[in-house]
């Protein structure tokens, strides 16, 4: 991967290229990033609808405001800050329907793979994460990973910032608990 | 990185059966591992992301926006309402801006003395009536062609351009007045404008629009004139009579716009 044909260059040198109104280059990151950004988004919303909107949204965002992107941190990052604030914008337009996944109860059994992905990942982290309850890992997860604000979460989650901020509270004191 | 997403972590990402932490490692490592990417892309349905990719290309195709287009969008207005309303010729900044100059001497001309204001008094009813004359026309809109030949009723179009283009100078008009100096009494042009603009809705039923603002703008300068000889031009512009009288008209001409059958029909019909 040492020379770089069109298909390889960086993502920041694209973005460079779609602010200068290059439509190839949006293309470009369009394959790259939009199957991951469609999949994480429907982790957050069960409306594969709403999801697509959301995507084409965000892309149209991107073409339009790529000379905004400064240079730190990884494209992919700037994408999903982009991405899961207009799915937020568009929950609240609309009534919601939860994420299949924060009705579930976490798996308590992991397959061995999972197992060495976590210790190298998160070592004890990851499956202390796992043992929260889907209420307070929904919370962490919209606050600590995706990187909303409390407010956004409460919007994303459908729930009051109040509760977003004790259920963060209950979900520190629970992972410090287990982790010390 | 050390690891990196397995094809079977991949499939359980995608098709949502992961556990919520190899989900969120899934997702951290995604922000930074092309490889990854390319692994976890093929798991992701192509039919749904080709036609966001149809849509995407087509709304960036799309001219954007005007600023008038979003703010009437903002207010309720729907997108294709938006677009045909921002296109009135006399929505554009040019006549915009032109308007304002003549109001700004007028103004200018009215905050020097009591005569200055009766002349303001007389010019400012005329900016509305301009205003509306270059809403909708064969031969001053560059979309004519273009909406005469659309399955939307015309007169319907005609009605909200000129609501919009009224609304606008009007307000124009409303705060060049606020300079004027005269308190309330600088806001005495409303009314009579009004009056002109609801004779201008009544003849559009018979002439084009531009032909009956400007027959309307050319009576009132034609009476106007008639009256600066005999000394009655600053009785006329400040009297209650005139207000009263341009209240009855414009409400007169509201009612038949609003009342008649042919004009409701009108309304809906298609051309």
């Amino acid at each position: 991967m040492t020379d770089m044909p069109a298909e390889e260059l960086a993502d920041a040198v694209l973005l460079a290229s779609v602010a200068d109104g290059d439509r190839n280059g949006l293309e470009l990151l369009y394959r790259r990033h939009a199957p991951w950004l469609l999949l994480r988004l429907q982790h957050r919303c069960a409306d594969p609808g709403l999801v697509d909107e959301v995507v084409q949204d965000t892309f149209v965002a991107v073409w339009r405001s790529a000379g905004r992107y400064d240079g730190r941190g990884e494209v992919a990052a700037w994408i999903w800050g982009i991405g899961v604030r207009r799915l937020v914008d568009a929950l609240r337009r609309q009534p919601r329907r939860l994420p299949e996944r924060s009705r579930r109860q976490p798996a308590l059994e992991l397959s061995a793979e999972e197992r060495v992905l976590l210790g190298v990942e998160y070592g004890d982290l990851g499956g202390a994460l796992d043992r929260l309850s889907p209420e307070l890992h929904a919370v962490v997860q919209a606050t600590v990973l995706d990187g909303l604000t409390t407010r956004e979460a409460a919007r994303l989650l459908g729930i009051p910032q109040g509760t977003v901020k004790t259920r963060m509270m209950r979900a520190r004191a629970q992972l410090r608990e287990e982790l010390a | 990185m050390t690891w990196h997403i397995t094809p079977e972590l991949a499939r359980s990402y995608a098709d949502g059966s992961a556990a919520g932490a190899p989900s969120s490692s899934v997702e951290a490592h995604l922000l930074a591992c092309d490889a990854c990417r390319a692994l976890v892309a093929s798991e992701a349905p192509a039919g749904r992301l080709d036609a966001v990719w149809a849509e995407i290309q087509e709304q960036v195709d799309a001219p954007r926006p005007t600023w008038v287009e979003r703010l009437l969008t903002r207010l309720g207005v729907s997108p294709a309402d938006a677009r045909l309303l921002s296109a009135a010729p006399s929505l554009q900044v040019s006549w915009l801006l032109g308007l304002v100059a003549v109001l700004a001497f007028a103004a200018a001309a009215a905050s020097s003395d009591e005569r200055g204001l009766r002349a303001f008094l007389l010019v400012a009813p005329l900016v509305p009536v301009i205003a509306v004359a270059g809403a909708y026309g064969r031969r001053i809109d560059p979309t004519y062609e273009v909406t005469r030949s659309t399955p939307y009723p015309t007169y319907r179009l005609l009605l909200l351009r000129v609501v919009a283009v009224l609304s606008v100078s009007v307000a124009l008009t409303a705060v060049v007045s606020l300079f004027v100096g005269a308190g309330w009494m600088a806001m005495a042009w409303l009314l009579p404008s009004l009056a002109m603009v609801g004779v201008v809705l009544v003849l559009t039923r018979y002439v084009e629009l531009p032909v009956a603002a400007g027959s309307v703008v050319a009576g009132y300068a034609l009476a106007v004139t008639a009256m600066v000889p005999r000394n009655e031009v600053d009785v006329v512009a400040l009297a209650e009579s005139t207000q009263l009288v341009s209240l009855s008209v414009a409400v007169a001409c509201l009612a038949v716009v609003v009342l008649s059958p042919a004009r409701r029909a009108a309304f809906r019909r298609l051309p």
